[in-house]
């Protein structure tokens, strides 16, 4: 059975890839990437989820184990939480970045309408 | 400390001392402006200097360097492999990079707050190195983000109404990239349960191709580096990114971002995937986006008025060959594809450094608007020329040797990628029609009465071009050298047993079972 928040991670990347393909408007754009951001974390921290895991600290006595420390109850992997949090600060200023050319854009033309920006067409 | 014991550190330091500058430039900036033009110059020049350390080690005893950060055992910690086509794609980058900032202090000099333009060049230096030198997938997904996220801002330096919609449309591109390149290294972790690049390797080959997991992964991985390297469904960001940026920042996105690209794409499908039957579906796909890659920007740039639209179009159609050769995956192809990285990241970016020249002296860069510029520009006008021929591939200048490689192998393997060599030639023809449309246009002909007569200018800007443009003739005339180098750099990939010996020498550690 897939478990319920590959489900979800699946249904926040079909919204965020809606989002940019029907929104014309620069911060609708700006939601739709960090719904995209959003669904890619989910995905991996579900990667690292395992059905009643506990935080993968061994110390002896707490935490049932096999004599060569392999932990017999299931614990959660941890690289992927590891990982997303460096994903999740690059995101951050990623959005940053964005929204500050998007002020830029809208100091420039008055909207916020990439129908109403025609610059770069000739 | 000893030559060897500075060599042994020699790959971290090409990715920390331009991280290390774009620290200290702001600090230095509040000093003196001066000094922090020089301070940028030496950190560029140090880690050139860096990388040529390693090349006796790497190109001439022909082992790869692994670096262990903080002496953790490869599948635990993070490893940087330097072996020949690392450090071939790394000097390009640094070299041009190294050009870049030269040009910059006479491009730039006019516009304000400058210490964020050269932290943020140093940043993207630093990211590129990275990428093309880390053996770790998500580290190189770190270093793809430095990278482009320094690019974004770069693009955006100049914020005007044009650089803020370029930037915008350019980011929300490049953001879905990236995204689909961490999705597939999930699938990836997912699959493997590692994200050194040798252990998943070695997992990979065993994995049998009918691993969908996997096969989606490596579509995503396509799709993410592809949209770096300028493929078409995944290129329209490009023609309006290219001339938005600042002369040097074109150059550098051409000629040296798209190269880290096509590095990543190369050591997925030759070295990730490189065991398992899916990697000739992948590079299927790379050689028809590719051919149709060269197709559509020999095309769009046929028509454009816009003479940086037009380069960064014709930089689409040069990356369409590289990705060719990608694609015919023969040992030919692949030394064909190297070799023309290097020639159109020197050709590419000499041209849009003497559009640069223009640009700075008149501020237009329509073509119908200009005209008979080669008598009071002498020089930009030449070096034009000359990477202009470069680029089409024309005797005695670098392109040729290249391209020649690249058609010959798509005749050698037959069939679909000998149409591709036949259309590859044809687009040749193209290249060299729009080229010298240019020119004309630009150089040729009488000198409309609304431009001020200009001239070639200050030295900070006419030497990187003098020097590139000197570089295209002799890479030329002398191209044994070079093609023995991309050789090195394309049997990393394609000889007999490369992906078991890249797996080897980065030993990694298992646990005793």
């Amino acid at each position: 059975m897939i478990p319920v928040h590959y489900i979800l991670a699946a249904l926040l990347l079909l919204m965020g890839i809606y989002c940019l393909l029907t929104k014309r408007d620069l911060i609708k754009i700006i939601i739709g990437i960090c719904f995209l951001e959003h669904a890619v974390n989910l995905f991996w921290i579900s990667l690292g989820y395992r059905e009643g895991g506990t935080a993968p600290i061994v110390t002896p006595g707490e935490v049932p184990h096999t004599a060569e420390w392999a932990p017999l109850v299931p614990l959660v992997d941890p690289l992927p939480q590891a990982l997303i949090l460096t994903a999740i600060v690059i995101g951050l200023g990623t959005t940053i970045l964005l929204t500050a050319i998007a002020i830029r854009a809208y100091q420039h033309y008055g909207t916020f309408d990439i129908n109403k920006m025609k610059e770069l067409r000739e | 400390m000893t030559i060897e014991q500075i060599i042994m550190h020699c790959p971290m330091l090409a990715i920390v001392i331009p991280l290390f500058i774009a620290a200290i430039t702001p600090l230095i900036n509040r000093v003196s402006e001066k000094a922090r033009d020089v301070i940028v110059v030496i950190g560029t020049m140090l880690t050139v200097v860096v990388l040529a350390l390693m090349t006796s080690n790497v190109f001439v005893g022909g082992e790869s360097m692994v670096y262990m950060m903080g002496e953790w055992r490869p599948p635990l910690g993070i490893v940087l492999v330097v072996d020949s086509l690392s450090l071939f794609i790394a000097l390009i980058i640094s070299f041009l990079t190294f050009f870049a900032v030269i040009y910059s202090l006479g491009h730039m000099k006019e516009y304000h707050g400058l210490y964020q333009y050269y932290a943020l060049m140093m940043l993207m230096l630093a990211g590129m190195n990275g990428i093309v030198l880390t053996g770790d997938m998500f580290n190189l997904f770190v270093f793809l983000e430095i990278m482009v996220i320094a690019s974004y801002a770069l693009v955006a330096f100049t914020i005007g109404k044009e650089q803020s919609e370029a930037a915008f449309k350019y980011q929300v591109i490049s953001t879905l990239g990236t995204l689909g390149v961490l999705l597939g290294i999930g699938f990836l972790y997912a699959d493997t349960g590692t994200l050194n690049m040798a252990d998943m390797a070695s997992k990979i080959s065993a994995a049998g191709t009918t691993n969908l997991i996997l096969f989606f992964g490596l579509l995503l991985f396509i799709f993410g580096f592809g949209m770096k390297s300028a493929m078409v469904p995944m290129h329209w960001w490009l023609p309006d990114a290219y001339p938005a940026a600042p002369a040097p920042i074109a150059a550098l996105l051409s000629g040296a971002a798209a190269k880290a690209g096509v590095y990543a794409l190369a050591r997925t499908l030759f070295i990730i995937y490189g065991g398992n039957g899916m990697a000739h579906f992948g590079l299927l796909i790379v050689l028809i986006l590719g051919i149709v890659t060269m197709i559509v920007g020999g095309i769009m740039a046929l028509v454009q008025v816009d003479v940086k639209r037009m380069l960064a179009y014709s930089s689409m159609g040069q990356m369409g060959y590289i990705l060719f050769g990608l694609g015919v995956a023969t040992s030919l192809g692949l030394t064909g594809a190297m070799f023309h990285m290097l020639n159109h990241a020197v050709a590419k970016a000499l041209l849009f450094l003497c559009v640069g020249v223009i640009v700075y002296q008149l501020g237009m860069r329509r073509m119908d608007k200009l005209g008979g510029l080669g008598k009071k520009m002498p020089i930009t006008a030449a070096c034009f020329l000359i990477g202009s021929l470069a680029i089409a591939g024309i005797p005695p200048f670098n392109g040729f040797w290249s391209k020649l490689l690249l058609y010959i192998s798509g005749f050698e393997a037959g069939s679909i990628y000998a149409v591709g060599s036949i259309i590859a030639i044809i687009m040749s023809v193209v290249t060299l029609g729009y080229l010298l449309n240019a020119f004309q246009k630009i150089f040729l002909g009488k000198l409309p009465e609304e431009i001020d007569p200009p001239k070639d200018t200050s030295i900070a800007m006419m030497l990187p071009i003098i020097v590139l443009a000197i570089l295209c003739l002799v890479i030329g005339l002398f191209p044994d050298v070079f093609i023995h180098l991309s050789e090195l750099a394309a049997n990393v990939l394609i000889s007999p047993g490369a992906q078991q010996s890249y797996i080897d020498s980065v030993e990694l550690w298992r646990p005793i079972p």
